[in-house]
């Protein structure tokens, strides 16, 4: 049943990735949505999901370098770092790898295109106008995303997000 | 407790060899898994990808119905208007053609080659590398294969098509195609007025600038301009020679001591407008013509 949670909400949020990034907007909402998995339930889990999703997506969108699967996976390790160090009942909390995740997520790809396509102020200036952008996003996102995903989770009596820090805490006794 | 040690250790030089041998076949096996993987992702996603676009032509179909029958009948008539004047045309294309087959076969020249045309619509792009690819929704089932060129129109004007880029990578019902903006573009090109050849994006040291195509081994003798015309040259099989790619916006001529003084190099500004590009036309090369008999 988890198992068929995360590939449901991931299956959507890799659409819906696909679909706005066709008008031109990059969110990074699989990123996203392995740090949640990671957090909320097992970073073995996230690393596999972080490693496909990451090919899917690079392979689609037919980038020479496959960077995405390394840089999800570094998404889903810094899940459990989250974990470990930060509440995560806070949903305030959250935003804090709201933002740093498109971070992750962005700078090995605009770096591989600066070295690749040349390096000028318009491209510094869209890579800029980007990382704000997403940022900004994944700051509102990210508790939008874990209140949507607990209260699903919570329907089918499944890990929880806001849970997690407590089970870790139960885990360790 | 030495003992423990030792096994520990070929324990762990197992362990080092083993990611050492993972890394390099995956290292020699990832340009076959990256197209492997496009085929496999980009069949399995197809239908979500195709369904924005299902979904809009079939709003576009019902909301006719929403039109008056004089509306309709208007539209029809004035549609039947063009379609005629497009059938005058090519009934004179088509003689234009049956003569110069037969001048052709008189003065022994060679066939020219046949093309079948495949229109296109883009369904996918990266927001990241937005102007240097993208995914068209025509594949292999509809008769697209690797290395066909990727045309469009200038500001909507039919008869005067320009190079967009060149199919990479193709599936059963999509095909990724790189831009004329990417460095991975290689083709030989045409400077009309100078009558030089160049290759585009060939010389890997050559500096790069965003949204230019370099151009490379060009004659030095020449004296080229700016503005002028880079066009196909014909010489890769399945690219028609003739196709406008861009205007010549700056040349380098060699001047240090390090250089070889054979060539010059250049940047080429495209014509295509990458950033509103919607739909493309490919023409897929079905062989040479037939020679006429007398």
């Amino acid at each position: 049943m988890y198992l068929l949670f995360c590939a449901a909400y991931m299956g959507v949020l890799f659409i819906l990735q696909l679909l706005v990034g066709n008008v031109g907007v990059y969110l990074p909402l699989c990123a996203l949505g392995v740090f949640y998995l990671s957090v909320s339930g097992s970073w073995r889990k996230a690393v596999f999901v972080a490693l496909l999703a990451g090919a899917a997506l690079d392979s689609l969108y037919g980038r020479s370098l496959m960077l995405s699967p390394f840089t999800f996976v570094l998404t889903a390790l810094y899940g459990q770092f989250w974990i470990r160090h930060y509440n995560s009942k806070q949903l305030a909390e959250s935003i804090v790898p709201g933002v740093l995740i498109p971070v992750i997520t962005l700078v090995p790809l605009w770096l591989y295109r600066f070295y690749s396509s040349g390096l000028n102020l318009f491209q510094i200036k869209s890579a800029l106008t980007m990382f704000i952008f997403t940022c900004t996003f994944g700051a509102v996102f990210m508790p939008l995303l874990v209140i949507i995903l607990d209260n699903a989770a919570g329907m089918f009596r499944l890990p929880k997000y806001t849970e997690a820090k407590k089970r870790l805490l139960e885990n360790r006794r | 407790m030495a003992w423990i040690k030792g096994k520990s250790f070929i324990k762990i030089s197992y362990l080092l060899i083993l990611a050492a041998l993972i890394a390099v076949v995956a290292a020699a096996g990832f340009d076959t898994l990256r197209t492997v993987a496009f085929r496999i992702s980009s069949g399995f996603f197809y239908p979500y990808l195709s369904l924005p676009a299902s979904g809009k032509y079939e709003i576009a179909d019902r909301s006719l119905l929403l039109h008056s029958r004089n509306e309709l009948a208007a539209a029809l008539e004035k549609q039947q208007k063009v379609n005629r004047a497009l059938s005058a045309k090519a009934a004179v294309v088509a003689e234009l053609a049956v003569e110069n087959e037969e001048l052709r076969s008189l003065l022994k020249l060679k066939a020219r080659p046949n093309y079948s045309y495949i229109a296109a619509e883009i369904i996918l792009r990266d927001p990241v590398n937005w102007q240097e690819g993208f995914v068209i929704g025509k594949g292999k089932a509809e008769g697209v294969k690797k290395g066909t060129p990727v045309l469009c129109f200038s500001n909507g004007d039919s008869n005067h098509p320009i190079m967009a880029g060149i199919v990479k990578n193709v599936s059963n019902h999509s095909a990724q195609v790189t831009s004329v903006i990417s460095p991975h573009f290689r083709i030989s090109a045409y400077l009309t007025g100078n009558k030089a050849y160049g290759f585009l994006n060939v010389d890997e040291q050559q500096r790069r600038e965003p949204g230019k195509i370099n151009i490379s081994y060009l004659p030095v003798a020449h004296k080229y301009k700016t503005g002028q015309r880079c066009v196909t040259t014909g010489f890769e099989r399945k690219i028609p020679a003739g196709i406008d790619i861009g205007k010549v916006s700056e040349i380098i001529t060699p001047d240090t001591v390090f250089d070889n003084n054979l060539y010059k190099t250049g940047m080429i500004e495209p014509m295509v407008n990458l950033e509103s590009i919607h739909f493309v036309l490919l023409p897929v090369f079905t062989g040479k013509g037939q020679k006429k008999e007398r």
